[in-house]
C-alpha cells in the first residue's frame, strides 16, 4: 500500500514564524561577519608578527651628513660575520625616500636632510643577539640604530589581543541574543499552538513527544536561517574583500577567505541552529510543565 | 447499578471521586464535596440540564481539570499524586469526545482520527486499514482527506468519536456525542459505544437528551446545582 507522508502535526511556514526567520537570519549574518573579522584579523596579525619576528632594521648615520660608502661597507662586513642573520638587503636611497612619502606626499625632500643608510635584515631570532650586534657596531665607531621590532611586535600583540577580546565578546553577545530571540519566539509560537498542545496532551502524547515536535521545527527553522545568514555574510565579505584588495592604498593589506574560514562559518551555522533547537526544547518542556496540573 | 454515589466501592472502581470540590480562582465553587465511583466495564449516562456542570465534571474525570480539593482516582491512581509522565500514560487509556471536538484544523480527517496512535509512535502502516474501516463505519469513508474546516458539525463530531475509540481505550468519556448527528447516526454511534462496552471499555456519556437513554441498560448519574446524585432522586 502506498502510504502518503503524514502532514506535520505542527503546520509549517506559519506567518508568526516569518519574523523569527528574518531576525535569526540577521543575527546569523552579523555573527558570521564578526567571526570572519576575527579570523581575518587573527591571520593578518599573525602574519605581521611573523614578519616582524624574522626582520630587523639597521640605520647607519654618517658623521658628515653625506652617505659614507665605507661606513656602509664596514657595517655590511660586520653583519655578514654575525650569527643569526640570514640575509642582508641594503635599501636604496630612492627606496628610503619612498618610505617617507606617505608623510610628505609628492614633495621633493630638501637635499640637506640627512638620510641614514638603511639595511633590512632577515634574522633567525633564536640565534640573533641584537644587543651584542649593537655593541659591536658601536665598538667599531659606527653610529647606528638597530631595531629588532620587538617593541612593535609586542604592541601589535597587545592591540590585537584587545581587538580579539572585543570581537569574541561581540560574538558571544550575538549568540546570547540568539538564545533570547529563540526563547521569545518559542513562547510566541507555543501560545499560538496551544490548541494543538492541548489536543496532543488529551490523546496521551508525552511531554517529550510534544517538545520534540517543537525542537524539530525550530531546529529546521534555525538551520535555514543560520545557513541563509552565513551565506549572505560570505557574499558580503567576498564583495568587500574584492573591493578592498583592488584598492591602491599603501598598506599592502591583502585579505582573503580560506577554506578553514568557511568551515568555521559552517560550524557557526550548526551552533546557531543547535541553539535554536535546544532553546525550543527547553522552553517547550518548561511551558508544558507549567500548564495546570491536570 | 454499577455507579455508586458517595460511597466507596474502592477496590472495584475504575473512576473514583471522593469529596471533590472545584472553583475557578475566587469564584464560588462549581462543585462541592462530590463523590462518585464507576466500576470497570460499566456504562453510565451523566444527565442534567444545560449549564449544570456536566462538561466540567467530565473534565475532572478525564484529567483536563484538577480539583481544588478532594481525590480524583483513575485506574486506582490518585491523579494529583502521580508524575506528569504517569498522568499522560493514564490519559492515553482514556478516549475523550469533547463538545468542541478539538480537531487540529490542518490535519485531515484520517490524521485527526489516528492522532492517538501517531502520538505513541505507531507506524501508519500498522493501523491504516483498521482506521479506514472504522472511519467508513461512522460514515466518513469518503471524507478521509477532508480538512476539519470543511466538515459539517456532525462529521466533525464523528471524527472526534473515531479518534476517541481509535486506540481501544479502557475508558470512553463522551460529552453530548450525538448532539450534532441525525437520529439514525445517533443510534449507530450508541451501538458503537455499547459494543465497546461489551468488549470491556468503561463508558461514560454526558447527555441532556432523555431519548438517548431509552432502550439501553445503563447506570445513571444526575447533576444539578453542583450536586451529583444517583438516579432521578435529586
Amino acid at each position: 500500500m502506498n502510504t502518503p507522508k503524514p502532514t506535520p502535526i505542527l503546520p509549517p511556514g506559519q506567518p508568526e514564524e516569518r519574523p523569527l526567520f528574518v531576525i535569526m537570519t540577521i543575527m546569523a549574518f552579523l555573527a558570521a561577519l564578526t567571526l570572519m573579522a576575527t579570523l581575518l584579523g587573527m591571520r593578518q596579525s599573525q602574519s605581521w608578527q611573523n614578519d616582524l619576528k624574522s626582520a630587523a632594521t639597521l640605520q647607519i648615520f654618517t658623521k658628515s651628513g653625506d652617505t659614507n660608502e665605507s661606513e656602509l661597507n664596514k657595517a655590511i662586513q660586520l653583519l655578514e660575520a654575525t650569527s643569526g642573520i640570514t640575509s642582508i638587503d641594503v635599501v636604496s636611497d630612492q627606496e628610503s625616500r619612498a618610505l617617507i612619502r606617505p608623510w610628505i606626499g609628492n614633495l621633493d625632500l630638501p637635499t640637506d636632510i640627512d638620510m641614514p643608510s638603511l639595511i633590512r635584515l632577515n634574522i633567525d631570532r633564536g640565534k640573533f643577539d641584537a644587543s651584542a650586534l649593537a655593541g659591536t657596531l658601536q665598538a667599531e665607531g659606527l653610529i647606528t640604530e638597530l631595531d629588532d621590532h620587538a617593541q612593535w611586535s609586542q604592541n601589535l600583540s597587545h592591540t590585537w589581543g584587545r581587538v580579539r577580546l572585543a570581537l569574541l565578546s561581540l560574538l558571544t553577545l550575538m549568540i546570547v541574543s540568539t538564545i533570547a530571540i529563540a526563547s521569545f519566539a518559542t513562547q510566541s509560537v507555543l501560545r499560538s499552538r496551544k490548541n494543538i498542545i492541548n489536543v496532543l496532551g488529551q490523546v496521551g502524547a508525552s511531554d517529550h513527544y510534544i517538545a520534540r515536535l517543537f525542537v524539530n521545527r525550530f531546529m529546521s527553522l534555525g538551520f535555514k536561517a543560520a545557513i541563509t545568514g552565513v551565506v549572505l555574510a560570505i557574499i558580503f565579505a567576498v564583495i568587500f574583500l574584492l573591493w578592498q584588495n583592488a584598492g591602491t592604498d599603501n598598506t599592502g593589506l591583502k585579505l582573503s577567505l580560506k577554506v578553514s574560514d568557511i568551515i568555521w562559518l559552517l560550524l557557526l551555522a550548526i551552533i546557531l541552529g543547535g541553539i535554536s533547537a535546544l532553546t525550543a526544547g527547553r522552553n517547550t518542556l518548561s511551558t508544558i510543565r507549567k500548564l495546570p496540573r491536570s | 447499578m454499577n455507579s455508586s454515589i458517595g460511597q466507596g466501592n474502592q477496590a472495584a472502581s475504575i473512576i473514583r471521586l471522593d469529596r471533590v470540590s472545584l472553583r475557578y480562582n475566587r469564584s464560588p465553587e462549581v462543585f462541592s464535596d462530590v463523590s462518585l465511583s464507576l466500576a470497570p466495564q460499566s456504562f453510565t449516562f451523566l444527565t442534567g440540564p444545560s449549564g449544570a456542570g456536566k462538561s466540567t465534571l467530565l473534565k475532572l474525570i478525564y484529567l483536563a481539570l484538577a480539583p481544588t480539593r478532594g481525590l480524583v482516582e483513575i485506574f486506582g491512581h490518585d491523579s494529583q499524586a502521580i508524575s506528569r509522565a504517569s498522568r499522560q500514560d493514564l490519559k492515553s487509556r482514556i478516549g475523550v469526545v469533547s463538545q468542541d471536538f478539538a480537531l487540529i484544523p490542518h490535519l485531515t480527517v484520517f490524521e485527526n482520527a489516528t492522532l492517538p496512535l501517531r502520538a505513541v509512535g505507531r507506524k501508519q502502516t500498522s493501523y491504516e486499514t483498521d482506521a479506514k474501516e472504522l472511519l467508513s463505519w461512522v460514515g466518513l469513508g469518503e471524507r478521509l482527506d477532508a480538512l476539519p474546516p470543511t466538515l459539517s458539525g456532525g462529521e466533525a463530531q464523528r471524527v472526534a468519536i473515531a479518534r476517541a475509540v481509535m486506540n481501544q481505550p479502557d475508558i470512553l468519556i463522551a460529552d453530548e456525542p450525538t448532539g450534532n448527528v441525525d437520529p439514525e447516526m445517533g443510534q449507530k454511534l450508541l451501538r458503537l459505544f455499547t459494543e465497546m462496552n461489551r468488549t470491556g471499555t468503561t463508558v461514560l456519556i454526558a447527555t441532556h437528551d432523555a431519548g438517548l437513554l431509552k432502550g439501553i441498560d445503563a447506570d445513571l448519574l444526575q447533576i444539578k446545582s453542583g450536586a451529583v446524585r444517583q438516579g432521578s432522586a435529586l
